[in-house]
């Protein structure tokens, strides 16, 4: 049996999300944006509970709600150039989260946790570019140093939240 | 203002129906969006999948195209990738440099659009007659455990409040002297820590009060039974064996070799 407040502190985190992706700077294809940190706050403040909640953002934004990057929502995001990274958040919070769990250095797991992302959505983004160099280029190379700068935020924060909320 | 629900209030045919068969017609029909690729084929689905929202839906046309508007540049992408790096097959029927144009891949370039258009539809035909509450009912009838059901409504209803409260709490810091546009990309990705820490602790402390509140009205305890409650009518059993006679149909032309081309 799930515990009441992992459960909702689950949802809320996928509402906190979505309300993260509408602060953003687009740039080309894969818009830059404070969704990733929260992925990784997600990962790092809940535990492996934040895979659960990151299920629970995408299906949010599947039936419609405008939580994806730019205001967007629907089936057509997930099926669009940027549904890999999108999936890859799943992973990434899950991963973050058993590397937290086991009392790893909060900020490699943040770092693990990006490539994580990347591991799906470049891939997908091929689909789409064409060819994987471009897919690298596009996809991955110019955001690297804001995604570094993004985990160590991610790092601060879980540091901070972590005094007034502990995973026990 | 940003609409958080796709819901148009109408009374319709659609709008009444189980929602248990609505999301069976909505996967079937995206299937049938998948298995065909002619574009005759698909895009008359697509657009008797229009006329069917309009007239058993009662939604009008102009208000489900502005929906689609945003899946535009996407849909227009994929085309222009198919007609670039389509197949060799086919007559080519004009050519720039090395940018073979053929008859074939503008042919799939225009069912891969009406593709992903119809497939986008499909899910319209659900959400935009559905309330999400009703949604998420019809998942959990539908085998869902419902801790997660609960956990679905829970977000798509805190979606709205913490956007206010993250709107709250940035105008109390900017208040305190904040300056959110100023510095260097460091500092300025600093500056949405004194932002972040606060929403995250008062979306967590709202969190446990509400698992309190929750907990409080006998959470867990087996055999739970619905305020609101779903029940099939004569009609929706009706509408059930119409849309797998129709799927049946058209896995049946599929098998046949019809509406589809060998690319």
């Amino acid at each position: 049996m799930v515990k009441t407040s992992e459960l909702t502190i689950a949802a809320i985190f996928a509402a906190l999300t979505g309300i993260a992706a509408q602060f953003q700077m687009p740039v080309e294809i894969v818009p830059i944006s404070l969704q990733t940190l929260f992925v990784l706050c997600a990962g790092g403040i809940l535990g492996k509970k934040g895979g659960l909640s990151m299920i629970i953002y995408l299906f949010i934004g599947l039936i419609g709600v405008p939580v994806f990057a730019g205001s967007k929502g629907g089936v057509g995001v997930i099926m669009g150039p940027t549904g890999g990274y999108l999936i890859g958040f799943i992973f990434a919070a899950y991963v973050v989260g058993i590397l937290i769990e086991k009392k790893k250095n909060i900020l490699i797991s943040m770092i693990i946790g990006t490539f994580v992302i990347y591991i799906f959505g470049v891939p997908w983004l091929c689909f789409f570019v064409g060819t994987v160099k471009k897919a690298f280029l596009v996809g991955m190379l110019p955001f690297i140093p804001g995604d570094l700068i993004k985990s160590f935020g991610a790092c601060l924060i879980t540091k901070e939240v972590r005094k007034y909320y502990s995973l026990e | 203002m940003i609409r958080y629900t796709m819901y148009i209030r109408k009374k319709s045919v659609l709008h009444s129906t189980d929602p248990r068969v609505k999301i069976i017609l909505s996967l079937f029909l995206f299937t049938i969006c998948i298995i065909f690729n002619d574009p005759l084929y698909i895009g008359s689905i697509f657009f008797s999948l229009l006329i069917f929202l309009r007239i058993s839906g009662k939604i009008e046309i102009k208000k489900i195209l502005s929906f689609l508007k945003p899946m535009l540049p996407f849909v227009i992408m994929i085309m222009l990738l198919w007609i670039i790096l389509g197949s060799d097959k086919g007559n080519i029927i004009y050519q720039i440099w090395k940018l073979k144009i053929r008859d074939l891949n503008i042919k799939m370039a225009v069912a891969m659009g009406f593709r992903v258009l119809a497939m986008i539809l499909s899910t319209f035909l659900l959400l935009m007659t559905t309330e999400q509450r009703d949604l998420v009912l019809a998942l959990v009838k539908m085998k869902l455990p419902y801790e997660y059901g609960l956990t679905i409504a829970i977000a798509l209803r805190y979606v709205p409040t913490l956007a206010s409260l993250a709107v709250s709490i940035t105008d109390a810091q900017k208040a305190r002297g904040l300056e959110l546009e100023k510095g260097n990309i460091i500092e300025k990705v600093k500056k949405y820590i004194p932002i972040l820490v606060p929403l995250i602790v008062k979306s967590i402390k709202l969190a446990q009060e509400l698992a309190i509140a929750i907990e409080t009205r006998a959470f867990g305890k087996p055999n739970r039974t619905f305020y609101r409650d779903l029940k099939f009518k004569f009609r929706d059993i009706m509408f059930l064996f119409a849309a797998i006679v129709f799927f049946s149909l058209c896995i049946y032309l599929r098998i046949k070799g019809y509406g589809y081309l060998n690319i």
